[in-house]
């Protein structure tokens, strides 16, 4: 049992490691009142496309398009990141809210979605993942499940922080308040 | 304008846990294809300020 349910059980701890540093990034969102810029935004989006295709890895079987959802996510955060890298790359031309253990956090979810690409990469190795049949125990299941919610609660949670930062318009730039 | 994409990736989340998985995974492919027009824009809105 232990190694049919290896794939699963690493599709849902990479999981839980996007979730939490989506939670990080509320928690610097609220605690240190650094709102999230529009880049910042597509980032969190790209993530949690990223993590949703994890889960259902872990949750249902996995699938080659549950991969593609998280692969296609991480390129499309890596995408954005290294654009807003890009923005500050040259020296004096400032930088977008605190550092966090040296990097700011464009440059952790750049370095973030190509690691998720790199994990898919090996996961995908394995091909017998696709052609087991799954019985799934219920202790395992419920965790899961509660994998799943926490991505849709993240989402739901970052819709509504978007539309109190941007509100039906244009979202500023560099934000300071809420609508 | 961004409040649009995480209520339609939301939608598309919704969907595939209710049991419609693949409209789902395209509905979230969808809101992951406007994702990429948002940033497309952002990028011409910002080269055109800058010319």
């Amino acid at each position: 049992m232990t190694k049919q349910y290896t794939i699963k059980n690493l599709n849902a701890l990479f999981c839980l490691f996007i979730c939490s540093i989506l939670i990080m990034a509320f928690f610097i969102q609220y605690w240190l009142m650094e709102l999230p810029c529009p880049l910042c935004l597509l980032q969190r989006f790209g993530l949690l496309s990223m993590a949703f295709g994890f889960a259902l890895n872990a949750y249902y079987e996995p699938k080659s398009y549950h991969y593609s959802l998280a692969i296609l996510s991480a390129l499309f955060t890596a995408a954005v990141a290294s654009r807003q890298i890009l923005l500050h790359i040259v020296p004096n031309t400032g930088n977008y809210g605190s550092p966090i253990f040296g990097f700011h956090l464009y440059v952790w979810s750049f370095l973030l979605s190509n690691v998720s690409i790199l994990f898919a990469a090996f996961l995908l190795i394995k091909n017998s993942q696709f052609n087991v049949s799954y019985s799934t125990p219920p202790f395992l299941r419920k965790t899961y499940f509660s994998l799943i919610l926490l991505v849709i609660l993240l989402s739901f949670a970052n819709a509504v922080t978007t539309f109190k930062i941007c509100g039906w318009h244009a979202c500023p730039d560099d934000p300071k308040h809420y609508v | 304008m961004l409040w649009y994409l995480f209520p339609l990736q939301l939608i598309g989340m919704i969907t595939v846990f209710s049991g419609l998985r693949k409209f789902g995974l395209i509905m979230l492919l969808l809101s992951l294809c406007i994702g990429v027009i948002s940033f497309k824009l952002h990028i011409t809105d910002a080269l055109l300020l800058n010319l």
